[in-house]
């Protein structure tokens, strides 16, 4: 018994030793390297509400893959009738100063395009309160983490991260962060403007195992200041499905999934 | 017959694939719209008037897939405009590395916005000029394409047996229809007769890098745009002509490229031996080679603008006295802004004729997003020019409007 307690103790102070010790780096570290599969496939639906309850809807399908620290992703886009058909390829690069290879594909035109690689970043993605930057994987090297403290959030514990660009382009000027420690969601994020005022809030929740990996089933993105929010649902999400690399391709892309 | 023959082709992949319903994708989608434009000056005429629905469908049963587009379309100014017309109609099969595309298809190569320079398989339909949306605009071929290649290489080979033309426009009563001189035309196209010597074949070498995409290519084809030489008057008081199109070979390269806010594009093509217009339409056609080079820039500074720019310089070789320049070019300007989140978009794109003393053609267009479904366009083209091609329409400056359905 006494060896029991004492293992406990020693875990107890162990692990305390680990919270004390970890820096808003390795909390990012950690939500950056959650293990989501090698490769994944999901539907959106994305809903766009104005402050007079006014919406519209965009719906797409996503495949992606991880190549090392690299990631591949295609999508389409499904509805409204006017964009169906209209693809996006992205070569997401780890590296923060390799800029992403992106293609566009316009049904229209029967044209892909090449697209800048660094530029559409900060804007928003369809009109959403979604940026690109937050659709995708932003470098950890763009940001420099704090980790301001740890508090319950629902019930749950979590870490409270700040990052600040380092670069004076992006919209907002800091970012602070509600991570579960379970499973290294972030399910509350805000997102402050220029002025250090709260410009866009973000939550996550119908959080749930898929495949064994942490899922997110829902995300509700709040401009605070203009009242225009923006839910994203995702559905069908599948992970570690054979994939193959030729979906990754601007011929794919040309032919659509 | 030959839409016959495809949709011939097309049923039995269609029928086929209904056979497993278990595995079977159907897809579609379409719109409905109309679109009316009225001259800005002089008696206000309508310059275009047309409404259309359009159906696309897809069938895919693993790794084969059929693809059919077909245009309704009622347009009382060019009533051979009205009917019900086949677009697209192709299968597609494609296995890791290989693929086979078969039928009536859109070709499209190169990297130039809105230009030709290695994109000549499909040719454009002038009927209404410029003032149509970009898909009718360009004329499917019928074309076998096979294609090999991996993730950043892709090598392609095209057969087109008939190779189609350039649609010019002639009737006097379409506000499009070309003139000469003032008076009307009527053209007697000398098209290659159809046969398996006279087809169009070529391949295309495309390489997708790292912030760079270029690709090679190489087409045995025809002039698309005819060489004119005057035949005559006929009884009804119109200028004869006759209309050339000859054998050529055009080599070409185009690259794009992904620097910061930036992508730069440049594309380049020689024609050899391609036919050109005598001097004053008088006499045979002259057989000259030209080089054709772009060089463009794309660029996103954020907040949902972008501005294209581009310029295009054609040279032809040799001393002829033609009717075209020996250098001419155009340089075109493309900007457009999204506004209250992508419901509306502003834009505007010109054409100048740095050849003319900077003719211009500047298509403006506001286009609002009513519902996820319905979107309301306004737009205005405005025409100046005293010399060149856009001087065949300097009265041609238009307002226009189109409501679109897409479902």
């Amino acid at each position: 018994m006494k060896k029991m307690i004492s293992t406990m103790v020693g875990l107890l102070a162990t692990a305390t030793i680990m919270a004390q010790t970890l820096t808003g780096l390795e909390v990012a570290e950690k939500v950056h390297n959650r293990p989501d599969g090698d490769t994944r496939y999901c539907e959106m639906s994305l809903t766009l509400i104005n402050k007079n309850g006014s919406k519209r809807v965009r719906e797409l399908k996503s495949y992606s893959k991880d190549y090392g620290q690299d990631r591949k992703t295609i999508m389409f886009f499904l509805y409204p009738g006017d964009v169906k058909g209209t693809g996006f390829l992205t070569w997401d690069y780890d590296q923060a100063n390799k800029d992403d290879d992106k293609w566009l594909y316009l049904p229209a035109m029967k044209k892909t395009r090449r697209i800048s690689g660094s530029s559409s970043k900060t804007d928003y993605f369809m009109g959403t309160d979604f940026t690109y930057d937050d659709m995708g994987r932003r470098n950890l090297d763009e940001d420099t983490h704090t980790l301001l403290r740890e508090e319950t959030l629902d019930g749950h514990k979590c870490w409270v991260l700040q990052s600040v660009p380092k670069k004076s382009g992006d919209i907002y000027t800091k970012r602070i962060s509600w991570i579960r420690q379970d499973c290294l969601i972030p399910v509350k994020v805000e997102y402050y403007d220029k002025l250090d005022k709260l410009h866009r809030q973000l939550i996550a929740d119908d959080i749930k195992q898929v495949n064994g990996y942490w899922t997110v089933g829902h995300m509700n993105m709040k401009n605070v200041q203009t009242k225009h929010e923006t839910d994203l649902r995702f559905k069908n999400y599948q992970y570690d499905q054979p994939t193959s690399d030729n979906i990754f391709t601007v011929s794919q892309l040309e032919k659509g999934l | 017959m030959r839409k016959t023959l495809l949709l011939l082709i097309f049923l039995p992949a269609l029928l086929w694939a209904q056979e497993d319903a278990n595995k079977l994708k159907f897809n579609y989608k379409g719109f409905i719209d109309t679109y009316h434009a009225m001259r800005a000056s002089g008696d206000h005429d309508y310059m275009s008037s047309r409404t259309r629905a359009r159906l696309e469908g897809g069938l895919e049963k693993g790794s084969t897939s059929g693809f059919i587009s077909l245009n309704a379309a009622f347009n009382p100014i060019v009533k051979k405009q009205s009917g019900l017309f086949l677009r697209e109609a192709f299968v597609e099969h494609s296995q890791k590395k290989w693929g086979i595309k078969l039928g009536r298809q859109i070709v499209s190569w190169g990297v130039a916005d809105g230009l030709q320079v290695t994109d000549i398989i499909s040719p454009m339909d002038y009927t209404e000029f410029l003032a149509q949306d970009y898909d009718d605009i360009r004329i499917p071929v019928n074309a076998l394409r096979l294609s090999y290649g991996g993730m950043s290489v892709k090598a392609e080979v095209i057969f087109v047996p008939v190779p189609e033309y350039y649609e010019l426009p002639t009737d006097p009563k379409n506000p499009w229809g070309i003139s000469l001189n003032g008076m009307n035309c009527e053209m007697n196209h000398h098209t290659p007769s159809k046969r398996i010597s006279h087809s169009e074949y070529g391949a295309r070498l495309s390489a997708y890098l790292n912030s760079v995409d270029f690709s090679f290519c190489a087409l045995r084809t025809y002039n698309k745009t005819p060489a004119f030489s005057l035949a005559g008057i006929t009884p009804e008081g119109f200028i004869s002509v006759d209309a050339y199109y000859g054998r050529m070979t055009m080599l070409g390269a185009d690259l794009s490229a992904s620097v910061g806010n930036f992508v730069i594009r440049a594309e380049a093509a020689a024609y050899l031996d391609m036919l050109h217009t005598p001097k004053n339409y008088m006499g045979a056609a002259k057989r000259e080679n030209d080089l054709v080079s772009l060089i463009g820039m794309d660029w996103y500074p954020g907040n949902d603008w972008t501005l294209m720019l581009q310029y295009c310089h054609t040279h032809i070789f040799g001393d002829e006295e033609l009717s075209d320049y020996h250098n001419s070019g155009m340089a075109t300007v493309n900007i457009s802004k999204a506004l209250l989140r992508n419901t509306m978009k502003l834009g505007a794109f010109g054409r100048i004729d740095c050849a003319n003393n900077g003719a211009f053609f500047i298509r403006f267009n506001a286009d609002y997003q009513l519902t996820d479904d319905i979107a309301i366009t306004l737009g205005y083209d405005w025409f100046r020019a005293d010399a060149g091609m856009f001087a065949l329409y300097k009265d041609n400056s238009e307002v226009w409007g189109k409501v679109k359905y897409s479902f």
